[in-house]
């Protein structure tokens, strides 16, 4: 099973982005836990594009998502025109420090990585393009 | 997004509904921060409805907790796997405390809240010191100070105001730079609670009142709490002139063991005495009847009365937080032949850290004239200070027709008194003044 969405590079988007997630988490029959991972996954992804790559602007940014389920898993195809930026190979936010002293970003590429368990990134025809795997847990 | 809030033992319990992300966080964070900067209490979020959080829902909770005023607490209670997940991930349950519960985290603030102010000293506030009747400083009485000042002054090098400052608080003696003042007894017990204490509403309640305004304006909305020694005029002659009364949305709970309390304060505010009528003051005026020898919890403080000698009677109190103890114990006329645990007084103060004692006359004005007009002397708050082991005696109530000097003269003769008396206990004697502050 799988679904694909276009976006535009406004945070108003995220809506129709969380929508287009819970009907597919819907079709596919996953637990509440996993939908809610992946919802948390897509808004990071989406959040971060934004934010990373798009120095001059995301109004005309074109982005897209692909979700496949897979028996047991959920690959995550997710692809945007901004500047080649890729998430995999950004150091991880110094979470040892005091609390005052704590980074505020990073924390969001931490948590998808966290969440995903295979990755991969591949700068083709302008675009960057993230592949991730989630392997789903059997319950929850 | 939906925040439900509500009040659990002293704590503020916010409850969002459904996802704390991108499109929620800011609402997040700004509820967060009023509900930190306006009360009083330590704020719990319930994460009972909670669907997931976001890194945005993250920094949200980070924002808030640096941007929070330092004495109030964030806490997090009851998270779902989810949100336990993220928090794992992002190693947040160093960020803010995180708790099984709501109920886990108001015990676990219940229990810190309490040794925070066990362990806080307390402060005693003087707004009014005077017995009898308020005795403002007069144009001769300044004239004298200036003049004896000058005196004091003449050939020394006071060139600069630094000097002259120096000058001031280093070689004037205390009748010279300042006053014992004027206004009728008013005592303030800071415990660290957000409700205030005080004893008496004689005419110093005004200073106090004022200054309350003055700092907080008048949108910011007080609990306070009075203790009557007695209803003499003296002490609570101060009360239509304290503003706060004036405010609706503060609370005044007048404390006493007499059963006229609200009569003896509605009298006073009636024609021809005074033109505002008790029922139209704006604060909502509650009278709590006490009952000597029984002890009562109220802002914190455990509370006791004692019945004392005074014509009408009058009663005293024994403040007791921790380990702590301050007894405001004025109007009393003590007529003993022994002095041990027999005389009731003798155990009421025991090991009192701060005895306010009613020393009106110097003992050569309580053996001849003014016997049995309800006071005591100096000499007498010596000898029960030092029977009782009390640490700490503040000289209080001073006679209207005494000025400064003759106080500071009762005061000199009382610490010698004390020091020749002396039997091991060292009682440290203070003669109050209007402004006197004391930590215990």
């Amino acid at each position: 099973m799988n679904a694909a969405l276009r976006l535009c590079g406004v945070e108003a988007e995220l809506p129709r982005l969380m929508e287009f997630a819970e009907k597919f988490a819907g079709r596919c029959g996953l637990p509440g836990s996993e939908r809610a991972r992946l919802l948390i996954i897509l808004e990071e992804l989406f959040t971060n594009a934004l934010h990373y790559g798009y120095p001059h602007g995301a109004a005309q940014a074109q982005i897209k998502v692909a979700l496949t389920a897979q028996p047991g898993r959920i690959e995550i195809d997710f692809s945007d025109d901004g500047r080649p930026f890729d998430p995999l190979a950004q150091s991880s936010p110094q979470l040892d420090q005091a609390p005052a002293d704590r980074p505020e970003g990073g924390l969001g590429l931490h948590i998808l990585r966290s969440l995903v368990d295979e990755a991969s990134y591949r700068r083709t025809g302008g675009r960057n393009h993230l592949t991730l795997i989630r392997n789903l847990l059997g319950s929850g | 997004m939906e925040i439900g809030e509500a009040r659990q033992d002293g704590m503020l319990v916010l409850r969002p509904v459904g996802r704390i992300d991108n499109l929620t966080s800011a609402a997040f964070q700004d509820r967060l921060l009023v509900a930190a900067r306006a009360g009083a209490a330590d704020v719990v979020v319930d994460f009972t409805a909670v669907e997931y959080i976001s890194s945005a829902g993250l920094r949200a909770l980070m924002a808030a907790s640096k941007l929070k005023p330092k004495e109030r607490r964030i806490g997090v209670a009851a998270l779902n796997s989810i949100v336990a997940e993220i928090f794992a991930i992002s190693r947040f349950s160093e960020v803010i405390p995180v708790f099984e519960s709501v109920a886990a985290a108001v015990a676990a603030g219940a229990s810190a809240a309490h040794q925070l102010a066990e362990a806080a000293p307390m402060r005693v506030h003087f707004w009014g010191s005077r017995g009898s009747l308020p005795a403002p400083l007069g144009a001769a009485a300044v004239r004298g100070k200036v003049r004896d000042a000058l005196l004091a002054a003449r050939k020394r090098e006071l060139a600069t105001a630094e000097a002259i400052d120096a000058f001031i608080d280093r070689e004037l003696p205390f009748t010279l730079r300042g006053t014992f003042g004027g206004n009728t007894a008013c005592v303030e017990i800071a415990a660290g609670g957000d409700e205030y204490v005080l004893c008496d509403l004689g005419t110093g309640v005004r200073e106090f009142g004022r200054k309350l305004v003055a700092e907080y304006g008048s949108d910011r909305k007080h609990c306070f709490n009075v203790f009557l020694s007695h209803l003499h005029w003296d002490h609570v002659m101060g009360f239509p002139f304290f503003p706060p009364a004036y405010i609706q949305g503060n609370l005044i709970r007048i404390h006493g063991c007499h059963r006229s309390l609200r009569d003896a304060l509605r009298r006073q505010h009636q024609e021809p005495g005074f033109p505002v009528d008790f029922d139209t003051l704006g604060a909502t005026i509650e009278f709590v009847e006490l009952v000597p020898g029984r002890t009562h919890q109220v802002a914190g403080l455990s509370v006791l009365p004692i019945q004392q000698f005074h014509g009408g009677d009058s009663y005293g109190y024994r403040f007791s937080r921790g380990d702590k103890s301050i007894v405001y114990s004025t109007d009393c006329e003590h007529k003993y032949s022994v002095l041990d645990e027999s005389y009731p007084f003798v155990h009421f103060y025991r090991n009192a850290d701060l005895l306010i004692f009613d020393a009106m006359y110097s003992l050569a004005d309580t053996v001849s004239v003014k016997e049995d007009w309800g006071h005591s002397s100096n000499i007498v708050a010596v000898e029960l200070a030092q029977a009782a082991q009390v640490k700490r005696l503040v000289l209080f109530h001073h006679e209207p027709a005494y000025d400064d000097r003759m106080i500071e003269a009762v005061y000199g003769e009382t610490l010698r008194f004390e020091e020749i008396s002396r039997d091991g206990h060292k009682v440290e004697v203070i003669a109050a003044f209007d402004g006197l502050d004391l930590t215990v």
